[in-house]
C-alpha cells in the first residue's frame, strides 16, 4: 500500500519550521534584550542564567500538539490522504522540526558561551548542561546529546499535547467537562496520593523513584523514557483518531 | 474502473443512516445522488472518502479498499458543505496548497476561474459569503482533474447566472474526458439535463439506481375525468394521484401505452416531478403499514 507521505511531510514542515524559526528568533532577541543590559548597566554581583530555551521549545510544540494536529487530519482528509498517512507525517514533521530548533538552540548556546567567558556571572546553558553539566561549559559531543535530550523532550509533549486535543475531539458534551475536572484532581491528586499513603503504593513508588533517579543520572536513560513515554501516548492518540468522525467547519 | 459500495451500514444511535447500501458507479458518467433530507446522501460520501467508518460493509474505488488507503483516497475529490482547509487560509493559499497533493491540478485553470467568478483570492476562506463559498468550492472540483469528482450540494447560495456558469465548465469538463462526476443536490430540476444515471436514496436505502433516461422511459403523468382515470389506471402502478374537482391526475409507473383512452391526456414527467411522486408513493406506503400494524 503506497503512502503519499511526501505531501502532508511538506505542508506540515512549512508552518512547523516557520513557526519554529519565529520561536528561535524572539529567543535571539531576549539574549539579545539581556546583553544590552549587561553592556549598559555594566558587572554587577547578581547572577544570571541564561538556560529556558530548550524549556520553551518543549512548551511551543506542547501548545503545537494541541492546535496543529485536528488541523492537519481534516486538511488531510479533504486533500485525499488517510488518516494514518497524515498522523505519521505529523509526527515525523515534528521530529524534525524538534531536531531543527534543537540543533539551533545548540548553535546559539555555543556562541553564547564564546561570547559570555569572560562575564563571570553569566551562565549560559540549557537543561542537559543544568541537569548533568552543572552548567559547564559544554563539548562538541555533549553539545550532541544535548541536542539530542531536547528533541526527545520535545517530541514527547508534543504528543502530550495531541492526547489533550484528540481526547477531547472525540468526547462528548458530558465527557469534556469529565475529562476538564479530572486532569487537574490527577495532577494534584496523585502526588498527594503517593506521599500520604507511600506504603500501600511502595511499589509504583519505588518504581517512580527508579526511574527518576535513573533519568537524572544518565542523559541517554532520559532520552529514552521520553521516547518511551511519547510512543505509548501517540499510540493512544492514534486509537483515539482512527475511527474518529472527522468532521470539517462550516462554511457560512 | 468503478466506485463500488458494498452493503455499507452505518447507524448513528437509533438511527440507521445507511442500511445494506449496495451500489456501483461506473468511470465515465455523471451521477445523481438523490434524495430527501436524512436520506443518507451526505454519510454516504464521508464514508466513501474515509471521513467516516461504516458498520459494517466496504467500498472500493477502482478495486481498492477506502480505509486508510491513500492511493483510492487520492482518486477522489469530494466538494462538500463543511470546509477542511485551516479557518486562517485565504483563497490563494488554498489554491497553492492544493497542487501539493493533486499534481494533477490545473492550478492556472483555477485562477483564471476566480476571475471569471469574481471570487476575491485574498479573502480568508471562512469570511467569504455563502455563495462564494460555494464558487470556491465548485472551482477546487473542476480544477482538481482526478478520476472521480463528487459535489455535494454545489450551487448553495449561487445565483441563477453564476449556477447556468457552473454546469457549463461541468459539461465542458466532463466532455473533456478523463472525469466521472456525482453531483448530490436538491435542486433536481436544474441538473435533470445533465445526470445520466441517477441513485434515490431513501432513509437510508436504495430506491432506485438506474439510467436517468430509463427512469424517465418508465413514468409518465396521466389527466382527465376522474372516473375515466380510476378506470384506466385500474391495473396499472399509480405512484401518486391528486384530485380537483371532477378531475384527476396521476403519475404512473410502467411505460406510456402509444393511445390513451379518449378523455385522457399524457405527458413524460420530468425527474423531479417522478422524484416527489416516488417520495409520495413511498409515505403513502409507509403511513398504510404503520396503520395496519
Amino acid at each position: 500500500m503506497t503512502m503519499h507521505l511526501k505531501p502532508i511531510l511538506r505542508y506540515q514542515l512549512r508552518d512547523y519550521l516557520t513557526s519554529g524559526a519565529v520561536l528561535f528568533l524572539v529567543n535571539v532577541l531576549l539574549v539579545a534584550g539581556v546583553f544590552i543590559g549587561l553592556i549598559s548597566f555594566g558587572p554587577s554581583d547578581t547572577e544570571i542564567s541564561l538556560s529556558s530555551y530548550g524549556f520553551t521549545c518543549a512548551i511551543f510544540l506542547f501548545v503545537f500538539g494541541i492546535v496543529v494536529p485536528r488541523q492537519s487530519m481534516r486538511i488531510g482528509v479533504q486533500l485525499g490522504v488517510c488518516r494514518r498517512t497524515t498522523f505519521l507525517g505529523s509526527l515525523l514533521s515534528t521530529a524534525i522540526a524538534a531536531l531543527a530548533l534543537a540543533a539551533a538552540g545548540e548553535l546559539l548556546l555555543t556562541l553564547l558561551q564564546v561570547m559570555t567567558a569572560s562575564l563571570p556571572n553569566l551562565y549560559v546553558g540549557d537543561l542537559y548542561a543544568m541537569l548533568y553539566q552543572d552548567m559547564a561549559a559544554l563539548t562538541p559531543g555533549q553539545h550532541l546529546i544535548s541536542l539530542l535530550f531536547s528533541a526527545c523532550l520535545m517530541l514527547c509533549c508534543w504528543t502530550a499535547g495531541c492526547f489533550f486535543t484528540f481526547l477531547f475531539w472525540r468526547l462528548n458534551k458530558i465527557g469534556c467537562v469529565i475529562a476538564g475536572i479530572s486532569i487537574p484532581v490527577v495532577l494534584n491528586g496523585v502526588p498527594f496520593l503517593l506521599y500520604y499513603y507511600s506504603r500501600p503504593l511502595a511499589p509504583l513508588v519505588s518504581f517512580l523513584n527508579l526511574l527518576a533517579t535513573r533519568a537524572a543520572a544518565s542523559p541517554w536513560f532520559a532520552m529514552g523514557l521520553f521516547l518511551v513515554v511519547g510512543g505509548i501516548i501517540a499510540l493512544i492518540c492514534w486509537l483515539l483518531i482512527r475511527n474518529a468522525n472527522i468532521r470539517g467547519t462550516s462554511l457560512k | 474502473m468503478a466506485i463500488e459500495f458494498h452493503n455499507v451500514t452505518k447507524t448513528f444511535g437509533k438511527t440507521r443512516a445507511l442500511d445494506q447500501v449496495s451500489l456501483t458507479l461506473e468511470e465515465g458518467r455523471i451521477y445523481g445522488l438523490l434524495g430527501n433530507n436524512g436520506a443518507g446522501k451526505t454519510t454516504l460520501l464521508s464514508i466513501l472518502t474515509d471521513r467516516q467508518r461504516p458498520d459494517s460493509g466496504q467500498v472500493l474505488v477502482d478495486g481498492l479498499p477506502v480505509r486508510n488507503n491513500d492511493e483510492a483516497l487520492s482518486r477522489i475529490f469530494l466538494v462538500g458543505e463543511q470546509n477542511f482547509f485551516p479557518d486562517d487560509m485565504k483563497v490563494k493559499k488554498a489554491l497553492e496548497t492544493i497542487p501539493l497533493f493533486y499534481p494533477s491540478f490545473d492550478k492556472d485553470y483555477a485562477l483564471g476561474l476566480t476571475e471569471q467568478f469574481g471570487l476575491p483570492l485574498k479573502k480568508k476562506l471562512t469570511a467569504l459569503s455563502t455563495g462564494y463559498s460555494s464558487i470556491f468550492r465548485l472551482i477546487l472540483g473542476l480544477s482538481v482533474n482526478t478520476p472521480y469528482v463528487i459535489f455535494d450540494e454545489p450551487v448553495l447560495g449561487l445565483d441563477a447566472q453564476n449556477r447556468d456558469l457552473f454546469y457549463r465548465l461541468l459539461v465542458e469538463k466532463y466532455t473533456e474526458g478523463g472525469t466521472t462526476f456525482l453531483i448530490s443536490t436538491h435542486l433536481i430540476a436544474e441538473v435533470e439535463n445533465l445526470i445520466e444515471h441517477t441513485v434515490i436514496l431513501r432513509e437510508g436505502k436504495v430506491l432506485r439506481d438506474a439510467p436517468t433516461e430509463d427512469l424517465m422511459e418508465n413514468a409518465y403523468s396521466v389527466s382527465g375525468p376522474a372516473g375515466i382515470v380510476d378506470a384506466y389506471t385500474a391495473d396499472k402502478t399509480v405512484l401518486t394521484s391528486h384530485s380537483l374537482g371532477g378531475l384527476k391526475t396521476v403519475s404512473i409507473q410502467g411505460h406510456p401505452e402509444d393511445k390513451l383512452p379518449l378523455g385522457l391526456e399524457g405527458s413524460r414527467m420530468s425527474l423531479q416531478d417522478y422524484f416527489i411522486s416516488l417520495q409520495e408513493a413511498e409515505d403513502a406506503a409507509q403511513e398504510r403499514k404503520e396503520r395496519a400494524q
